[in-house]
Order: C-alpha cells, then structure tokens, then sequence
C-alpha cells in the first residue's frame, strides 16, 4: 500500500518553507521587542495583496516577480514601522506589561484586518475584477525540474525562499545590525548603556519583520491565491512553528516550520490511507503537535511560565 | 423604523454579550489570565445546544432526518409549537448542560498551558478557537459551512413574534442578572481575593500556598461555562448557526467591551457591552438603509472596535468605571471609623482657633520677626 506519494512530500517541503518565513519574522519581532505581535497575519495579508493588485494594475512593470517582492516588502515594512510608532512604542514609554503589549496587537490586528476588507472592496469595484479570491499575473522566466515536478512559482518560491531564510541568519549573526539586535533583545538597559539606541533597533527590527512577514505572504499568493482570510487560517500553524522555537530560536521555528507542514501533509497522508480518517481533522494533528511540545518541552524562551517569570520582570524594564 | 422592536433586540444581544464580557472579566480582569479564545466556548455551547435540542426533538417524535436538512427545518416548524412546556424544558436543560460541557472544555484546554506563561495561553486558546472553526465548516454531519437551522425557540407557541422576542429578552435578563449577582458574590469571596492576588503577584501567591495553576483552571471553568449559556442563548435567539459566526474577532469584541468599560469592575464590562453592542445593532440598521454603500458597514465597525482597544489602552487603560479597590465588603470593616460626636468635634475646632490665635500672638511678642 502506498502510504505518501511524491506531491505531498514536495507539498510538505513548500509549506514547511513557507510556515518558517511566516514564524521568522514573528520570533526575531518577539525576541527583540517583547511584543507578541498578532498583528502579524495582517502584515502577510497586505504584502500579498499589495503585490497582487499592482500585479493586476500594472501588468507591464510589476509582472517581475523581484520588482512585486520588493514593493511588498517596503509596504509591509511600513505598516510594521506605523503600528510600532503609534502603538507599541507610546505604551512602552508608559511601561506596559507584555499583556498589555499583546491585547493592544490584537486590537491593531482586527484593526488592520478590515481595513484590508475595505480597501480591496473599494479597489476591486474601481478595477472591476474579483480580488477576494485573487491571483497574482506574475511571468516566470525560470523553470526547473524539481524531483520531476516543473511548477515555476514552486521553484521560484523554494529558491528564493531559501536565500531569504539564509539571508536572514546571516543579517542576525554576522552584521553589526544583528548584533545591535541580539544584544536588546538580551538586555535592553545594557544595550542602551553600551550606545545603542534601542528604538532606533526596534525600528529596524519592524522594518525586517514586516518586510519578511509580506515577502511570505506573496509567496503564498504564487502558489495557491491571496484572500483576506488566509493569514488568519494560518495562525494556529504560524504560532505553533514559533512555539516549537520556544519564541526564541530561529533554528528551532525553522524546524518547527517543517514538523508542523509534516503533521498536517505526511501524517495526515498516513493516517488517511491507513484508517480512513477524515481529511476535516487536518487542524487536529498540527494542534495536537503543539499541546504535545508544550507538555513534552516546555518552552524555556522568553515567554516562559512561572519558574522564568522572575528573571523576564528582572529584564523588562524600559527606559 | 420599529423602535420597539430595535430596543428588544438590542437588550437581547446586549444580555448575551454582557454574559461573555462577566465571565471574560473574571478571567483577564480579576485572575489575569489572557484568554483570547472566548468565541470557541462560545461556539461550543451554541452548537451543543442546537445539536441538543434538534436531536431531542427528532428523537421524541420518532423522526430519523439528519440534523441538517429540509425536513428538519420545516418539520421543526410544526413540533416546536405542540408542546410548550416540552420546548421550555428542553431549552433549560440545553441552557444548565451548556454550561457544564464548555466549562469541561475551557478545563481541558487550560490543563497543559496554564504552565507556561500568559501568552502561550493566548496563543493556544486562539487557535483552539480557530481549529474548532475550520473543523466545523468542514465537518457535515452539523452541516458545514452551512450550520444549523430550525433550532425550536422556547416560545414557539406564542403566535404574535414581538410578545415571543419580548419574552425571551426577559429570560435572557433574569439569566444575566444571575449571572451578575454570581460574579459579584465570587469577586468578593475568600476566592475572588486568591484570584486578585494571582492577577497582583503569581510567585507571591505561590508562596502562599494557593496552587495557582489549579485555580486558574477552576476560573477557566467558570468562565467558559458562562460563555457556553451565552452561546445557548445566542443560537435559540437566532434559531440557525452557522461556524464563521465564531471568528476571533468575535472574541476582540468582547475583549474590546472589558477594556473599554474598565478591567476587574462587573459595571464597567455591563456598560462596554452596552456600548458595542450598542454599535452592532446600528450597524445593521445602517447596513439595511444604505445599500449601496462602497463598503461594508460592518468592516468600519470592527475597524471602530479595534481602534477602541488600542485608544483605551493608550488613554484610559483603567477603563470608563475603573477598578473600586473597596469594592468588597471587607473594607467596610477595616476602613470604617468611629462616629466623632459634634462636641468632640467642636473641641477640636477651638483647640485648633486658639493655637493659630497664640502663634499669631507669639509673632507680635517677638516683634514681627
């Protein structure tokens, strides 16, 4: 009996890589800022619309897949910049709880939501075209033979996917920006007396995170559509990859990324073939995974319970 | 415009969602745990009540319809009217069970994540909410993205549908008034005093001796079995459900009620109920006159709710009706003072005239230096 065919592992591989570019950005955000942002599905959903709808209105310049890329990412980038700015920033000058932090990003986030619903009812009525099940009209010039699957946006998406997850290390460990950030993020009154300006590293840090979190979002528009409710399906998987990585790891969300894209393909795949289990128990299994994480592992990270509560209030102090 | 029939409907609402914005309060505000999954409890008893109460009925008149389809919706139409203290009693019964299944659920739930740190709780209940969702849009035997319709209101048999509205708006306020009454005799227990202190200081009411995962767990319970009723009555007042009313931002809508009204104050989260929805009935009296608007009426009052979070959090994070600290009755004993009888205290006052008198005095005698 064949338990799992190709496709599902190449479909394991893609969604693993785009769960752990979706996770990236929300860990390196979390770890730097003590914010945990659930604003964030809303910055994948403007990168993905954004390159879509300048997809569609421009065909002729934004059809480039870089050019898109690069326009959703400063578009997420700002949006991430604002929300810091007139949100996070004021309440860390009153010195707000991390909870107080957390309810104010999902205020941002319902916030941010449906203003997306309303500029792409208004866009799509002056355009004339259905965006709510959208797809990007982007041209691939390259095309390869992956384990004899040619799909161009799987290729480009994996390459480019790749080289960003790479990139992204190399930003956090050898630049002196990374540095900067390792260094708030393990003591923002050390760092501030050693000369950096930490909202200056905040600032920045947003302006990555939100690019990131967009540049994930048009990948999904690449391979299956954009809709403004597909960020906030993938919540539960983007926020278990994260805490499989305890909130604090890069490495671990990258792993964590690619166990929960294997729950819910491969297992599911197995499961189904051996006892027929519904395919509506899908969110079951990546679910499952996380209870079983946190009873197995609890995480250490900074978000940790009650034995790492002292030493997180010892940190939290800002100036 | 029917005035009347808006104010009915408005109270009706504004019961239910006072229900989930108590039980959210005695949550966050008072135990500070962040539960961000108030609609999956909700939910959870909504579809426990419709799956209930439908099946009852089928099952008392020997039908064998599945739970989602025609001849149950039009065969509901007729049973539901036959027996009034039949449909009453089925309606209790759903309503008490309701709050015993999604509280069962809210305990299981808090078990593994109460552990580790409030936003691993957030996090967790939030995409239990959201897991709970999808799996029912593609779950058929409760009918899918469709839902559930033709749940018997309790007070079919009443022919003129303003008297039946109007009487089940009066269950629902006999209902939240107990519901009040319960949380405002809880606070100010020996056990309202255990889950402030957890809200002040986990470790220290840790070294206490109070076991404060199990506690949390034990307010969880609480609170999600209110939300469960609340999610009964809502799917009996609407008569049909369907799986993406319970999306999370149904639960930033309560959370947008507590912080509005002020955090740990049962008043505060009755007046924010009142205000949102307040602003969800007007937003779909808007929606019905003006139909050609560009956008949704109801995008712009999320946008409102959302930006209500942040802009009371920014500007008055205690809330329209802050947190009384004497609030319990306690401080009436501690606090309370002799009564000081109107000669005492008019010896007071001319001890104090003739001390200013001398020291002025003092002041000439030395010459005015």
């Amino acid at each position: 009996m064949n338990l799992i065919d190709l496709g599902v592992v190449i479909n394991t591989l893609w969604i693993g890589l785009i769960y752990s570019l979706m996770a990236i950005p929300l860990t390196i955000s979390y770890k730097v800022t003590r914010v945990l942002n659930f604003a964030h599905t809303s910055l994948v959903t403007v990168g993905a619309y954004v390159a879509v709808i300048l997809s569609l209105v421009y065909p002729d310049f934004f059809s480039n897949v870089f050019v898109a890329l690069i326009a959703a990412f400063f578009a997420g980038a700002i949006v991430a910049i604002l929300n810091h700015k007139f949100v996070y920033r004021k309440l860390m000058d009153k010195e707000a709880s991390p909870v107080i932090l957390m309810i104010a990003s999902l205020g941002s986030w319902i916030f941010l939501k449906y203003l997306i619903y309303s500029v792409i009812s208004i866009v799509s009525k002056v355009i004339k075209k259905d965006l709510y099940f959208a797809v990007p009209a982007f041209r691939y010039t390259l095309n390869l033979n992956f384990l004899g699957i040619s799909n161009p946006s799987l290729t480009y998406s994996l390459i480019l996917g790749i080289s960003l997850i790479v990139l992204t290390f190399v930003v956090f460990y050898r630049t002196s920006f990374g540095k900067a950030m390792r260094a708030v993020s393990d003591n923002p009154q050390l760092a501030q007396i050693s000369g950096i300006s930490d909202e200056s590293v905040m600032t920045l840090t947003w302006f990555l995170c939100g690019g990131l979190a967009a540049i994930s979002g048009v990948f999904w528009a690449m391979f299956s559509y954009a809709s403004p409710e597909f960020a906030d399906s993938l919540i539960l998987q983007v926020f278990a990859a994260c805490v499989i990585g305890g909130i604090s790891s890069i490495a671990l969300t990258i792993l964590g990324g690619f166990v929960i894209a294997g729950a819910e393909n491969i297992l599911m795949s197995i499961l189904y073939n051996l006892i027929g289990l519904d395919l509506s128990f899908r969110p079951f299994l990546s679910f499952l995974t996380l209870l079983i994480v946190i009873l197995v592992r609890p995480p250490a990270g900074a978000a940790g319970g009650l034995p790492y509560r002292l030493k997180f209030k010892r940190e939290r102090k800002w100036t | 415009m029917d005035v009347v029939g808006f104010l009915v409907s408005w109270i009706t609402l504004f019961s239910i969602y006072s229900i989930l914005s108590i039980s959210l309060n005695l949550e966050a505000g008072y135990t500070g745990i962040s539960n961000f999954g108030k609609a999956a409890f909700y939910g959870i008893g909504a579809f426990f009540a419709a799956v209930i109460s439908l099946s009852a009925f089928l099952m008392l008149n020997g039908l064998s319809y599945p739970l989602y389809s025609l001849e149950t919706i039009i065969s509901m139409g007729t049973l539901s009217k036959q027996n009034p203290i039949l449909s009453i009693l089925i309606f209790l019964f759903t309503v008490v069970l309701a709050f015993f299944v999604s509280g069962i659920a809210g305990y299981m739930v808090s078990y593994p994540t109460l552990r580790v740190g409030p936003a691993f709780l957030g996090i967790t209940v939030l995409s239990f909410g959201e897991l709970l969702r999808i799996f029912l849009r593609n779950f058929q035997p409760t009918g899918g993205t469709y839902g559930l319709a033709g749940i018997p209101h309790p007070f079919a048999f009443i022919q003129d549908p303003a008297v039946k509205d109007f009487m089940f708006m009066l269950v629902t306020l006999v209902i939240l008034a107990i519901m009040y009454i319960f949380s405002e005799k809880f606070v100010n227990s020996p056990y309202g005093r255990i889950m402030k202190s957890i809200r002040e200081d986990e470790i220290a009411s840790l070294c206490l001796g109070k076991d404060v995962p199990k506690i949390k767990a034990q307010v969880l319970f609480i609170g999600s079995g209110m939300a469960g009723v609340a999610g009964a009555l809502l799917a009996y007042y609407m008569g049909s459900i369907n799986p993406d009313i319970f999306v999370p931002s149904l639960t930033f809508e309560v959370w947008a009620m507590v912080i509005l009204g002020g955090l740990a104050n049962n008043k505060g989260a009755l007046l924010g109920a009142g205000i949102i929805t307040f602003l969800n009935r007007a937003s779909v009296i808007l929606n019905f006159t003006f139909q050609n608007l560009p956008i949704d009426v109801n995008y712009i009052r999320w946008m409102i709710v959302g930006l209500l979070i942040v802009a009371s959090l920014l500007f008055k994070p205690e809330g329209l009706i802050p947190e009384d600290p004497k609030s319990s009755f306690i401080w009436n004993f501690v606090e309370e003072k002799e009564p000081i009888s109107l000669k005492k205290r008019m010896e007071e006052t001319s001890k104090k005239v003739k001390f200013y008198i001398k020291k002025v005095f003092d002041w000439f005698a030395m010459g005015g230096g």
